[in-house]
């Protein structure tokens, strides 16, 4: 291209009706992405490829690596901005950009506990992906690669109350360029039921409950829910694959076993007392990484860390 | 590494046999008999009965 030459499209596009076109359904899912990620030519040359990598980065063990599936969307408000125009000396309006697009996504499933975890998106700097409800994944088209589209605005509000009518209005609102998904859209068909099933990993607390020595006793809760998992999971978590166990200054210290402790409905976990790193001090005690846990039949969650009282 | 035994208890037999039987069991003498019991036949059928300590 030559110094100082401009492209212009002199030509517009043709208007021809195509038999089969696209026109984006109502959105029942958000995926927020990091702003890197990336499906690939190869990852969308079939659904199940395509499914397989949201699958995969739904459940990464690198939280900065990951997706993160918003709960069913049941309605939106469309707060976009008009094409903003300047009307000139002689009255003619001219257009000085388009508006950006601003919209309200409201959600019931998970209530407090899930809309908190979204509002911890905040202040971040993600990307997002849409879910239609034909089952039309809807991103920005890269070369022949689909991205998230870059946000303006995250922003997961406060839940507003139910006042006897309506239900507690939990919502999030994004803020993007319209370019990203007007002429640079990227898009391909999935299943619906396929993608609506991708979900979030949950939390498990673990909830201290004795510690003397080596010996730590914990039990295994949900995060929100708090829910004891020892009925469902007690023989799965049951590994010493499924532990660590640090100092405070971060260094691993060998586990020796991991035993159901029925008694507490939780898992005794014997350290090496006489490993270099023990210590009788606080101790910092976590799950194995999601894809360690989802290995040993526990899958879809990931380990909160328990700081442990000196012995 | 994979539980053993009847009861849901999982060794890292690095350390079980690092530390030789008698101090690998003494390191769980707070689990109930039953455990050690298990434990024990799990040791032996390991590395062995009778087990040889590791210096």
């Amino acid at each position: 291209m030559a110094v100082n030459q401009i492209i212009c499209n002199v030509g517009g596009g043709n208007t021809g009706i195509p038999d089969c076109a696209f026109t984006m359904a109502n959105v029942l899912k958000v995926f927020l992405v990091p702003n890197n990620f990336v499906l690939t030519a190869e990852q969308l040359a079939s659904k199940e490829l395509t499914l397989a990598a949201l699958q995969a980065a739904a459940s990464a063990d690198l939280p900065s690596a990951r997706i993160y599936p918003t709960p069913e969307i049941v309605g939106v408000t469309n707060n976009s901005e008009d094409v903003v125009t300047q009307t000139l000396g002689y009255g003619v309006p001219v257009v000085v950009r388009d508006g950006m697009y601003n919209i309200q996504f409201q959600y019931t499933d998970g209530g407090n506990c899930l809309s908190n975890a979204l509002r911890k998106f905040n202040k971040t700097n993600r990307r997002v992906l849409f879910i239609d409800a034909n089952g039309v994944l809807v991103g920005t088209k890269v070369g022949e690669t689909i991205m998230g589209i870059p946000l303006q605005v995250f922003y997961a509000r406060p839940f507003g109350f139910n006042d006897g009518a309506n239900v507690a209005n939990f919502s999030f609102q994004l803020t993007f360029s319209p370019n990203y998904i007007n002429e640079d859209i990227g898009f391909i068909q999935l299943g619906l039921g396929d993608v609506m099933a991708i979900a979030g990993l949950q939390n498990i607390n673990l909830k201290f409950v004795s510690r003397t020595a080596g010996v730590i006793v914990v039990q295994a809760v949900t995060g929100c829910s708090k829910e004891n998992l020892f009925e469902e999971f007690g023989t799965e978590l049951a590994d010493v694959a499924n532990f660590v166990a640090k100092n405070l200054n971060g260094n691993i210290i060998t586990i020796t076993s991991v035993a159901e402790a029925a008694n507490s409905s939780g898992f005794t976990v014997t350290l090496d007392t006489t490993y270099t790193d023990y210590s009788t001090g606080q101790l910092l005690l976590n799950l194995a990484a999601p894809s360690v846990l989802a290995g040993n039949d526990v899958p879809g969650y990931e380990g909160v860390q328990l700081t442990v009282p000196a012995a | 590494m994979a539980k053993e035994g009847k009861l849901a208890i999982s060794v890292n037999w690095d350390v079980a046999k690092k530390l030789g039987k008698e101090k690998f069991l003494k390191q769980h003498s707070h689990l109930s008999d039953r455990h050690i019991k298990e434990l024990t036949e799990m040791f032996d059928k390991k590395f062995g009965k009778p087990a040889k300590e590791e210096k």
